[in-house]
């Protein structure tokens, strides 16, 4: 009785492969879903996320902690989130397709732009080889395209 | 493994439509244009996009003084949005040297019909480009950035009434436009105003009557500016240039403002001269004007023009009227011993009873005029007994 502690609210996440994440609630409501689940009472003790594995949750987990922590400069925020862009495109797009589904701005931007960054100044050879575009086009088709954007093509990177 | 020799999947085409258009609105409008040869998928998303940016990135060469180049980047402006279908919310002309105002009269009036709700326009030309009479009509305006153009509304013009930043840098514009503008846009929160010398020349005095308005930045010659109306102002930034004849604030300067600015959080003053009265007084009326202060940022000019009594000014007067109860942080650049910029800081220790640190920028680098400097300041009362002062760099 003599001491009064703020007991920390937490959550339980449930993610597609079943595992239980317990974190705390200030955490968890930057994701604009979850917090529109939790403010319409729709969620009982463990919220089920069907689309997002664990291992993309724990990546997840590790951007919504640094993110909360108001004592973090802009500077370090920014040189946590280019550090916590340099990954593998392929799990590049897995936290694209979750932070998307869970709503959260900040990660999804800097997803794309990360994604924009490897696009930039390169050919279409180039961007259809790196991301498996199959083209669908035919010669004359792609040709007719190509002149249609001319100013689009010049000055490409080398491939 | 077996799965080695299957074709990887393409996850970039199976994305969400709005995944894909938040990557190709991240690209400059050449890569995000070029993405229409990668598959048939991929053919018209960049036409759709609501966000259009033309800037350097467009040019690959400088458009200055070639009018080759001038014409072709004309044409091929034109074949985007020729080719853009759906409303374009967005829309950045940023190209210096871009000519021809009659073409971008057009591209404005095409805008128009468009839904634009931000507009920006950046362009260095010999003369001003003056915006046409119909860009006055647009009613879903809510943010607007323009650089060197000639900002004269009919006078029938009642504002932007969606309009919630404004941003004027070298506009050609007269007060009464400033005034009547700003107090026409109903939720403007944030205006910044960048005058050329010879546009600040003609306006004596600017009244700020903006109910929203939460930030403000001006940049010209600062003879005087009345906070008329503004509750809810949390930030001003003020750079004032200031004429060889200084003839600051003719008739006085006032003790305190009428209004008091009640939600004032930051204040940030450039070259201010520690050695005219009026300034400092300026200053001094814009800090008991606002009574929540939490942090000035304070950059001294550099050069001593020789004035005088401003420190009689400052150490004479108890200023009792001041008490920044609420200021935390105090950052001062380009610190000299002159008397007037010590008493200034006197008065910021004595006035501050809940000061965390004033962090002091040295004009100077030699260590023993530092070192003085030190020594006057630590002999200062302070009203807050955890205040730290911090010398940058030295």
């Amino acid at each position: 009785m003599a001491t009064t502690t703020t007991e920390t609210k937490m959550l339980t996440l449930c993610t597609s492969d079943k595992q239980q994440f317990q974190i705390e609630e200030t955490i968890a409501l930057q994701a604009v879903t979850i917090r529109n689940m939790v403010e319409d009472e729709c969620a009982s003790n463990v919220i089920p996320l069907p689309n997002v594995n664990s291992k993309i949750m724990i990546q997840i987990i590790e951007y919504l902690k640094k993110h909360v922590d108001s004592s973090v400069s802009k500077e370090d925020m920014e040189k946590f989130d280019s550090a916590f862009v340099e990954k593998k495109l392929s799990e590049i797009f897995d936290i694209i397709l979750a932070a998307n589904y869970l709503n959260i701005k900040n990660l999804l931007d800097i997803c794309c732009q990360r994604v924009a960054d490897v696009m930039k100044n390169k050919s279409p050879e180039w961007v259809r080889r790196t991301f498996n575009i199959v083209n669908d086009f035919t010669a004359e088709e792609e040709a007719k395209i190509r002149k249609e954007h001319e100013w689009a093509f010049e000055g490409v990177d080398e491939d | 493994m077996a799965s080695s020799c299957r074709r990887p999947s393409d996850m970039i085409s199976n994305l969400p439509g709005n995944v894909i258009e938040t990557i190709l609105m991240r690209l400059p409008i050449r890569d995000a244009v070029r993405t229409s040869i990668l598959s048939r998928k991929w053919r018209y998303i960049w036409a759709k996009l609501p966000e259009i940016v033309f800037d350097d990135t467009l040019c690959q060469e400088s458009v200055e003084n070639q009018h080759g180049a001038k014409t072709k980047l004309a044409e091929t402006i034109y074949q985007v949005l020729l080719l853009h279908h759906g409303p374009i919310l967005k829309f950045t002309l940023s190209i210096p040297g871009l000519e021809s105002s009659y073409e971008i009269d057009q591209l404005i009036l095409f805008l128009l019909r468009n839904g634009i709700e931000d507009f920006t326009l950046q362009m260095r030309e010999s003369e001003p480009y003056k915006l046409p009479a119909a860009f006055f009509s647009c009613i879903q305006m809510k943010y607007l950035d323009l650089h060197f153009c000639v900002f004269k509304p009919s006078p029938s013009f009642k504002g932007f009434s969606r309009l919630t930043s404004l941003k004027f840098c070298e506009v050609n514009v007269g007060r009464e436009i400033i005034e009547s503008l700003i107090s026409n846009c109903p939720l403007l929160e944030q205006f910044t105003l960048k005058l050329t010398l010879e546009i600040s020349d003609s306006i004596n005095y600017l009244e700020i009557n903006a109910p929203n308005l939460k930030f403000f930045f001006f940049q010209g010659i600062l003879k005087s500016i009345w906070f008329k109306n503004a509750p809810l102002l949390a930030e001003v930034e003020i750079y004032t240039e200031n004429p060889v004849d200084n003839s600051l604030a003719v008739g006085g300067v006032p003790n305190k403002l009428s209004s008091t600015l009640i939600n004032l959080k930051i204040l940030t003053l450039y070259e201010i001269c520690f050695e005219q009265l009026d300034e400092v007084s300026c200053t001094l009326c814009l800090m008991r004007s606002s009574p929540t202060l939490q942090k000035i940022t304070i950059e001294a000019c550099p050069d001593i023009c020789g004035g005088i009594g401003v420190s009689e000014f400052l150490g004479r007067q108890h200023h009792s009227d001041i008490v920044l109860e609420k200021l935390q942080k105090v950052n001062m650049q380009v610190v000299s011993d002159t008397r007037a910029q010590l008493e200034f800081i006197k008065l910021l220790l004595a006035k501050s009873p809940v000061l965390e640190t004033m962090l002091l920028e040295p004009k100077s680098m030699k260590a023993d005029e530092g070192l003085n400097l030190l020594k006057v300041i630590t002999q200062f009362r302070r009203a807050s007994a955890d205040a730290e002062v911090l010398f940058k760099d030295w």
